[in-house]
Parts: C-alpha cells; sequence; structure tokens
C-alpha cells in the first residue's frame, strides 16, 4: 500500500502546525538544520575524499602511460636494430657468393693462362696482385648493389608494420596509445605517412573482409 | 548502506507524516550519524531498521508494510533521478536488467557498496518472471515495494508470489511474477 494511504489510515497525516507552541517548532527547526549542516559537510568530506582518489589515479595513468610510451619506443628501436641486421645479415650472405665467384674465376681461368704465359716469377706474382685488386672494387659494388636493393625493396618492414595493424585492429578500434605506436613505428620502420596509410587501408579493408 | 537510501526515507516520513513525525522518530533511535544523512555518503544499514522500527512503533503500522510502501515510494524516486534506468518496454525486462546493468552501473560510482544479488529469468511466453533475492540485509519486503512500484510504472496486473529459502545468514527469496491477462 502507498505510504500516504498508510499515514491516513494510522490518522496520523501530516499535522498542521498551527496552534503549536512556538518554542517548539523553533527547537524542531533548528535540530533539522544541524542534521542538514552535518549530512552537508558529510558530502563536502566525500567529494573532498572522492577528488583526491581521483587525481592520484589519474597521476598513476599518467605515469603508467609515459612507461608505456618509453616501452613502446624501445622496441621500436629494437625492431628497427633486428630488421637492419637481417638486411645486412642477407647482404654479407650475398657479398659471400660473389666474392666465391671471383675467386674461383681468378683462380681457375685467369690464372693458368697466366702462369702458361709469364715466365718470370716476381712478374708473374705482380699480375697476380694486379688482377686481384682490380677485382676489389667489382666486389664493393656488388655488396652495395645488394645491400641497397635489399633496403628499398621494404618487404620486411611493410611486413613488420602491417603485423602492427593487425594487432591493432584486432578489437576493431585503434586507441590513441595504438595510434602513437603505429605513427613511430612507421617513421623507424622507413615508411612514408602516405605509404603507411596505404598498408593501413589494405589491412583494414582484409580484417573487414574476413569479420564480415 | 547507501545515503541516497536514507535521504529518501526521511524525505517520504516527511511528506507522508510530516516534519514532527521525523525528529521523533531520529530522537527515538540510537543513531551514529545522528540522523544526518547525505546522498553520497554510506551508512550503516541497521541504522533504517532502527527508524523503521521506531516509525512503526509511532504510527502502528506493521514494520513489512512501511518496508514494502517505502520500496514503491523509492521506485518512484529513483525513476525521476535515473530514467535513463527505465526505458524498458515492460517491468519484466526492467527488472532482469537490474543485475548485470544497474547495479554494475552503481558498482563503477560505489566500489564498495553492498548490493543485494538477484537472479532473474523471464519465462519463453513472458508471462513470468523469476526473481531470487539474496541479501545479507534482509530487506526483501522493500524489493516487493520496488516491484510493485514497477508494475505500477509500467501500469501491468502482476501477481507477486514469495517463498522465502533463507538457510543461512543471507536472506534468499524467490519472487515468481506472474504476469495477469
Amino acid at each position: 500500500m502507498d505510504i500516504f494511504e498508510l499515514a491516513k489510515q494510522a490518522k496520523l497525516n501530516k499535522k498542521s502546525t498551527e496552534g503549536e507552541d512556538k518554542d517548539t517548532i523553533i527547537q524542531r527547526l533548528e535540530r533539522k538544520v544541524e542534521r542538514e549542516k552535518k549530512a552537508r559537510i558529510t558530502a563536502e568530506q566525500t567529494i573532498e575524499e572522492s577528488s583526491r582518489r581521483l587525481y592520484l589515479s589519474n597521476e598513476a595513468l599518467n605515469s603508467a602511460n609515459k612507461q608505456l610510451e618509453n616501452t613502446v619506443l624501445e622496441l621500436n628501436d629494437t625492431m628497427a636494430k633486428l630488421t637492419s641486421a637481417e638486411v645486412r645479415s642477407q647482404a654479407t650472405k650475398a657479398t659471400l657468393v660473389v666474392a666465391l665467384i671471383l675467386f674461383i674465376i681468378s683462380e681457375f681461368a685467369i690464372e693458368p693462362e697466366l702462369e702458361a704465359t709469364i715466365e718470370n716469377t716476381l712478374f708473374l706474382q705482380v699480375a697476380k696482385i694486379a688482377i686481384f685488386s682490380l677485382l676489389i672494387p667489382f666486389e664493393i659494388i656488388a655488396s652495395r648493389v645488394i645491400e641497397s636493393g635489399l633496403t628499398e625493396s621494404d618487404e620486411i618492414n611493410i611486413k613488420m608494420y602491417r603485423t602492427l595493424l593487425e594487432s591493432a585492429y584486432d578489437d576493431g578500434i585503434i586507441t590513441d596509445m595504438e595510434r602513437t605506436i603505429l605513427t613511430s613505428s612507421a617513421s623507424q620502420l622507413g615508411l612514408s605517412p602516405q605509404k603507411a596509410a596505404a598498408i593501413e587501408e589494405q589491412v583494414k579493408l582484409e580484417m573487414e573482409l574476413s569479420t564480415s | 548502506m547507501k545515503g541516497i537510501v536514507f535521504r529518501e526515507f526521511i524525505d517520504m516520513v516527511e511528506a507522508s507524516f510530516g516534519d514532527e513525525m521525523v525528529d521523533t522518530i531520529i530522537a527515538a533511535c540510537d543513531l551514529e550519524s545522528g540522523g544526518a544523512y547525505s546522498a553520497v555518503g554510506t551508512y550503516d544499514h541497521t541504522e533504517l531498521v532502527q527508524m523503521v522500527v521506531a516509525l512503526s512503533g509511532q504510527t502502528g503500522v506493521e514494520v513489512p508494510a512501511l518496508v514494502e510502501a517505502f520500496g514503491t515510494y523509492l521506485f518512484g524516486r529513483f525513476l525521476e533521478l535515473f530514467p535513463v534506468f527505465f526505458n524498458h518496454s515492460t517491468s519484466f525486462e526492467f527488472l532482469d536488467s537490474i543485475h548485470d546493468v544497474v547495479h554494475v552501473e552503481v558498482l563503477k560510482l560505489y566500489p564498495d557498496a553492498g548490493l543485494p544479488s538477484f537472479n532473474s529469468s523471464i519465462s519463453e511466453d513472458k508471462k513470468t518472471l523469476h526473481f531470487e533475492y539474496h541479501s545479507s540485509r534482509h530487506f526483501a519486503d522493500l524489493a516487493v515495494g520496488l516491484m510493485k512500484g514497477a508494475f505500477a510504472h509500467w501500469d501491468e496486473e502482476v501477481t507477486i508470489d514469495i517463498d522465502d529459502r533463507t538457510s543461512g545468514d543471507e536472506q534468499v527469496v524467490m519472487f515468481t511474477c506472474t504476469l495477469q491477462a
């Protein structure tokens, strides 16, 4: 039953204060004011505590954010190092192959020819050194060409950036933090903003296709 | 218990029985808070129990009837204060959302709030709601009042069957609400 119905039934409906002793009314109102004041102070204290807690947790969040950003930068750095190490190791392998080929040519094709035509031992040695020296620039050029070819192809960098994008888009949205990571990663990986945006569009399309 | 419940109780007593009654029952109880409640504070729920008992003593109305009436009053107030939680098309849908939606929101703001828990389910034909109340505070009557407030708000005629399953300290009550055609 409704509280007002109950009050009516109890014949204790809101009484008129008429005819009541003024002092009694004043005392009652004073007690009420006292309670209201106390309640207000409690409310104010609660708000003070809450805003302090909010401030502190905000601070904690900020510092955690900074730490995360640092970790991201470190990770990017490591990633860039790994990428260049990978490129270098491939270049070294290719250079070694070139050097081996050149060695075989000089050892088995040119030298027997020289030994057959030149009688003087000293002159023969000089000729050998000369031929060897002539081959060095070839080696250098070959290794340069291979190295730049690998770097320009960007394949490793693009693959890494795609992996990052895929994990960022995993939950469907890019948070501010993820955006920071992506932007700094793109520049670390040597991808232009246009190139990065193009890769992102592609990844987004693929992700949408696979979910729908 | 959250201060808002106490504030609303005081306001209700003031509106229905008058200023004097508020003063009388607060004086009759031994309240740690002195009867000064702020909506953002948290108070011992036994203070509410004490005041209801005192109000019952003063008015001669049984405690369960008072608690239930307070529940219905509280529903109306919650509706006014937090309309965002009441955009359901039936009372059953609303009641079914309390545990998973409303209380989750309350806990976000007040992680220490000791809320009752509800296990609810609506039958397939949407005519029956099973609503199980669990609380250490023994305010199942308040829940009844709130439910009645909800049925009145959605203008539905619903009968409530009450099955008290309490076996330990926690009060467990199964309400079976049946929508009348």
